[in-house]
């Protein structure tokens, strides 16, 4: 409306004096502004449009709907994890806060391990495999062996000089030697879920299998043995705290533990442990002597080295959310899943992280 | 021809009064019938995709007149016995509030919300707690578990701490009556509310049932700002015609306009009552300035019979301001005909009503007043002796022409101009839609908005909005005739509609989202022995066809219509808002299209279709009103602009008369940024009409100045002339008009304060323009319109001569 002003302006000069050209101009421009404006209005009135006003979202880095699967402790306080729709995040501040890596691929991740700082696998639903030698900057999906039925793949650890395991549905173990770039086939495709793989010593190896069934090989992966144990429930986890001592967990809160590296499997029923939903991962807490175990429904449980004391427990009244893995950092275990925190082992306190 | 149109009503005054009396008997009795009532699709802009898309699914995805009920309970959580009763009287009780769609019950105790689970036969569903309560301790705590599990119940109806649960029910729209849904609802809540629990109760039916309880209270704030009207009018006028006779005109339209609606079938909505005090108000106006130039031309005409006196008195009143009153009602009536270029029914129905309203004026201020002054015994004859004239209107409107003669009006100028560029600046801001959280209908202490922010705190938000996808051509017949399968089950579209949900909840505001697509993860993880990494879609179309006809089979038939059609052809995703405010839905508007934009193929596949619900319906009208913004106060301002060049056949003349109602506009709008109230459905029409009223105050003064400068007047003499006179006339009406309006501050409808508040303003600003800025402005300018250049040279020497004296 400044126009206005001036046009009024101008109108004041014309009625003092008159005759120079000056005043000429003026006075034309001064029958022109009055039916420029008007046409202006007119012009504004048919075709000017204001836009919305709109505020940018910032997306959180874990959102409420995003389910982190896998977590893999690299290095101090550095840890990654993958989950849904190709996401993969780094964390400097043991999982405090998280940033976004950018991975080639919209299928589910479930696991992720790194060797070190540079060099990390993930895998995933689809039988996808990726790889990164940067530090996650660039995440190459890579070549891996697939069954024609179905690919998702659930776990995978790293082990040193570049060795890596990786397990899945239709019987799938993947063995890579050169740090995730190829990855080679080590048993018959069957129907049978490998859920989780575990090496404990040069040449020994246990799978956590569907329905009771624990596979074990000696030969560094070439053969492989399955032992039904007494769960009837499927394992979803394996750890070892000696090539002797160790424990598998599973679906309905199913424990099972070995003292003489795999000979044997002793069951805990879910009435001696106090734990009826599922464990989905297991892990030895050297600094309590604990194992300890994370799973669904925001249900957790810690027990004796001798399987004889067994502490259940909910992260918190409110979170009943469902973790699948977890990675013990002295006295405390960072657990991801649907929400992602951290718990102390000896005082119970759950901190919940990026909500 | 206007003296001969004064001259001709002056000759047969009876006959035009005697007209306008049964005139006005007669639509009284319509007046008198017409139905006081919001009605919500008044309100949507039908021709907008939005509402085509609510519209077609409202009765599936939920509609508009959703209501909400909130039981919290006051300690501990919501799973124990006394409070689980209470959820369970509350969801019967619905049964007893009239036109509800039992069908689009959602409770913890109605059957609809149910839990899943893996048997060894497939998949089974239960209702939580529907027929009969649980009965035992292990029974609540086999509840309370199962609720957890569902990610459908907890969180969307059992809060995340489990203190509190929602209860939801729709109603059908074409029975639905506001006042006794809000009856019902009200006194089911009292009837349950009590030391275990705190109800909570929010929903459109209750807010418009809000406005109607306030009904009372408009009608008596109506009579209290008619009553300070008349008493003031009588103080300052002095005699009992300058107090019927204003009113008597104000009575006149309102009823011939009211009448007018009823025949014309239209509706008149409470919120509106403000637009109908402001016309009301120009009315009064109008009348008021006959009186005052009534009265001084009495003063003229000495030594007469006292009835001829006020004869020809009346008509040379009449004659002189029959100009600028035509004019300042025609530009009432122009500019708020542009709002009817909006397509929301309430703002063209608001039209009609406005426009006749306005009309009317002409007769009931400019011709009916001067027509019963010309029957005045006692023209000269006062009825109380307290003279305000000597007191306070003539010292102040001295002070105005002294403003003029004097360097002040160099002043008042820059102080304008200053003015227009600050308010300027700050109207940018003005924001489209809501710009608080909770109804902006309501104080924010109002028990609507206390319960609509404790629901919004516990919950995701009350307000949904539903976005459609899918769609398979109605009859599409399969290459064997059959009838064509729906396509959501496709995975491609259920994992795209995944992925919409997670990007819309990034926005703070979207406290949570459901769809089909949310269902199936669940079925499949509860397939896969309740494996939480198995949590995602089945891998193929099939695959998720089956996931489906296990829910199905599972649950109730029609379980499945909150997330599809029957032939799961359309999908819906839910969206729950936590405010209404204008910015929040223009943002989630704009994020599904830049979602659509970012997905081409997935676009083509699912057809992503925007809106539905109530927070789609308040898009659309967002959408138009911000459309509209600019165009109708251009338009508006483009039609006062040629009438006044028309009228004063002068292209300056438009010009001229822009400056006071852009000022009053910017200084308004200003305001209203300030203050945060934001442009929505209810201040489009007071904006608009703010355009064309805010210039009747200077017509009145410009034409006097013109009509004496014409006469022989100097130019200092016409301009102290008019602000004696026309000037009286603004600043009585304005300040009568002001203190009545001021009543409305007290309103419990914060709508009506706010509004209340707009017109004070926008009276104060186009007064003060009219007293001071444009007659300075007319002064320094000196536009040939008002001052005849032929004799501009005479004058100029008496001029001299005032302007020394007058600082003195």
């Amino acid at each position: 409306m400044s126009e206005n002003n001036t046009a009024v302006e101008q109108m004041s000069g014309t009625s003092k004096t008159a005759d120079s050209i000056g005043q000429k101009i003026a006075k034309l421009i001064l029958s022109i502004m009055p039916w420029a404006i008007v046409g202006t209005l007119l012009w504004a009135g048919i075709f000017v449009k204001p836009t919305a006003v709109i505020e940018e979202v910032v997306p959180p880095v874990i959102n409420v709907r995003d389910n982190v699967f896998g977590l893999s402790h690299v290095d101090s306080d550095v840890y990654m994890a993958a989950g849904n729709y190709g996401k993969i995040i780094i964390s400097t501040d043991k999982g405090v806060t998280w940033k976004n890596q950018i991975a080639p691929t919209e299928s589910h991740l479930q696991d992720i391990t790194s060797w070190n700082e540079t060099n990390s696998v993930a895998v995933g639903n689809n039988g996808v495999t990726l790889m990164t030698e940067d530090g996650g900057k660039t995440w190459i999906e890579v070549e891996s062996p697939k069954s024609e039925t179905a690919n998702k793949l659930l776990r995978v650890h790293s082990y040193p000089n570049g060795e890596a395991w990786a397990v899945g549905e239709m019987g799938m173990i993947l063995n890579s030697h050169d740090y995730g770039k190829t990855w080679n086939q080590m048993r018959e495709e069957e129907d049978v879920f490998m859920n989780d793989i575990v090496r404990v010593d040069e040449t020994t190896l246990f799978i956590a299998g569907e329905f009771g069934l624990i596979f074990k090989s000696t030969d560094n992966g070439k053969t492989w043995k399955d032992t039904q144990t007494d769960s009837p429930n499927s394992f979803t986890a394996v750890a070892f705290r000696s090539p002797q001592e160790g424990v598998v967990v599973g679906l309905g809160g199913a424990i099972v533990s070995t003292k003489d590296g795999g000979e044997t499997w002793t069951y805990i029923k879910p009435e001696q442990s106090g734990m009826t939903e599922h464990l989905m991962d297991v892990d030895w807490s050297e600094e309590t002597s604990q194992w300890v175990a994370v799973g669904n429904k925001g249900k957790w449980i810690k027990f004796s080295a001798d399987l004889t004391q067994f502490d259940s427990r909910n992260m918190s009244s409110t979170d009943l959310t469902s973790h699948t893995e977890l990675a013990i950092d002295g006295g405390s275990f960072l657990s991801v899943g649907q929400t992602v925190g951290s718990m102390d082992i000896s005082t119970n306190t759950w901190t919940s992280f990026a909500d | 021809m206007l003296e001969k149109f004064a001259l001709f009503c002056m000759r047969h005054r009876k006959v035009v009064l005697a007209l306008v009396v049964i005139v006005t008997a007669g639509l009284a009795n319509f007046a008198y019938r017409i139905d006081v009532k919001t009605v919500f699709e008044d309100l949507q802009p039908g021709s907008h995709p939005y509402i085509q898309v609510h519209e077609q699914f409202k009765d599936t995805f939920g509609g508009t007149s959703i209501i909400t009920f909130m039981i919290q309970s006051k300690e501990g959580d919501i799973f124990q016995m006394p409070v689980l009763k209470k959820i369970r009287d509350l969801t019967q009780g619905l049964y007893s509030i009239d036109a509800i769609n039992e069908f689009q019950i959602f409770s913890i105790a109605g059957k609809k919300l149910k839990e899943t689970r893996a048997s060894t036969v497939g998949i089974e569903s239960f209702p939580y707690m529907w027929p009969n309560l649980p009965e035992t301790q292990a029974d609540i705590d086999y509840m309370k578990e199962a609720i957890l599990r569902s990610p459908l119940v907890y969180g969307p109806f059992v809060s995340k701490d489990l203190t509190a649960t929602l209860i939801t029910v729709d109603f059908f729209d074409n029975l639905l009556d506001f006042n006794l849904a809000y009856e019902q609802a009200y006194a089911l809540v009292e009837e349950l509310d009590d030391d275990t629990v705190d109800i909570s109760l929010v929903g459109n039916p209750i807010l418009y049932g809000w406005v109607d309880h306030y009904l009372p209270e408009t009608m008596k704030l109506i009579g209290i700002a008619a009553a300070i009207f008349l008493v003031l009018l009588f103080v300052i006028n002095r005699t009992w015609r300058g107090t019927i006779l204003p009113m008597l005109s104000g009575a006149i339209s309102a009823i011939w306009a009211l009448g007018v609606a009823q025949l014309c079938g239209i509706h008149f909505d409470p919120l509106v009552v403000v637009v109908a005090m402001l016309i009301t108000a120009r009315a009064v106006s109008h009348s008021v300035q006959m009186m005052t130039r009534f009265h001084e031309e009495i003063d003229k005409v000495e030594g007469h019979e006292e009835d001829l006196d006020s004869l020809s008195a009346a008509t040379a009143t009449m004659k002189d301001l029959l100009r600028p009153g035509l004019l300042g009602i025609a530009t009432d009536a122009g500019c708020v005909t542009v709002v009817a270029i909006s397509p929301i029914p309430l703002l063209q129905k608001l039209v009609v009503l406005a426009v006749v309203w306005v009309g009317t004026v002409a007769i009931s201020s400019i011709i009916v007043t001067p027509v019963l002054l010309s029957w005045v015994k006692n023209p000269k004859s006062y009825a109380h002796p307290l003279n305000l004239d000597l007191l306070v209107i003539r010292p102040f409107l001295n002070i105005c022409v002294n403003v003029v003669a004097t360097k002040a009006r160099y002043v008042v100028v820059c102080l304008a101009a200053i003015l227009f560029i600050v308010s300027g600046v700050l109207a940018v801001d003005l924001t489209v839609g809501d710009a608080n959280p909770g109804s902006p209908i309501l104080w924010p202490d109002g028990r609507y908005n206390v319960d609509s922010e404790k629901i919004n705190t516990q919950f995701p938000g009350a307000d949904r909005m539903f976005v459609v996808v899918g769609g398979v051509e109605e009859g599409a017949k399969n290459e064997f005739g059959g009838k064509v399968v729906g396509k959501i089950k496709n995975v491609e579209i259920l994992d795209g509609m995944l992925r919409f949900q997670q990007y819309m909840e990034q926005q703070d505001e979207i406290g949570a989202t459901i769809s089909v697509a949310d269902v199936l993860p669940s079925v499949n993880q509860t397939l896969r022995e309740g494996n939480f990494r198995y949590s995602e879609l089945g891998t193929t179309t099939d695959q998720n066809g089956e996931l489906l006809f296990m829910f199905e089979r599972a649950a109730e038939p029609g379980d499945l219509l909150r997330f599809t059609d029957v032939d799961i052809n359309y999908a819906s995703v839910v969206m729950y808002f936590s405010d209404r405010k204008g910015v929040t839905i223009q943002t989630a508007i704009a994020r599904v299209k830049q979602f659509i934009k970012d997905n081409p193929e997935l676009q083509e596949l699912a057809n992503f279709r925007l809106a539905g619900g109530i927070i789609g319906v308040i898009a659309s009208v967002n959408e138009v009103i911000l459309s509209g913004q600019i165009q109708s106060i251009a338009l508006a301002l483009f039609i006062l602009v040629m009438m006044c060049i028309i009228v004063y056949r002068s292209s300056i003349a438009g010009m001229f008369f822009m400056v006071p109602v852009v000022l009053a506009n910017l200084v308004t709008f200003a305001f209203m940024s300030w203050q945060n109230i934001g442009m929505n459905i209810n201040t489009v029409p007071v904006a608009a009409l703010g355009i064309g009223l805010g210039v009747d105050y200077t017509l009145y003064i410009c034409d006097r100045i013109k009509g004496e400068y014409d006469l022989g007047k100097s130019h200092l003499e016409a301009i102290a002339i008019s602000l004696h006179c026309a000037g009286r006339g603004v600043l009585v009406t304005a300040l009568v008009l002001i203190v009545s309006v001021g009543v409305w501050l007290f309103s419990s409808l914060r709508f009506q304060a706010e509004m209340g508040m707009l017109i004070g303003m926008w009276l104060t600003v186009s007064a003060l323009s009219a007293l001071f800025l444009m007659p300075a402005m007319a002064y320094i300018f000196k536009p040939k319109f008002i001052f005849d250049e032929e004799r501009d040279q005479a004058s100029n020497a008496n001029d001299a001569a005032l302007t020394d004296s007058a600082p003195a």
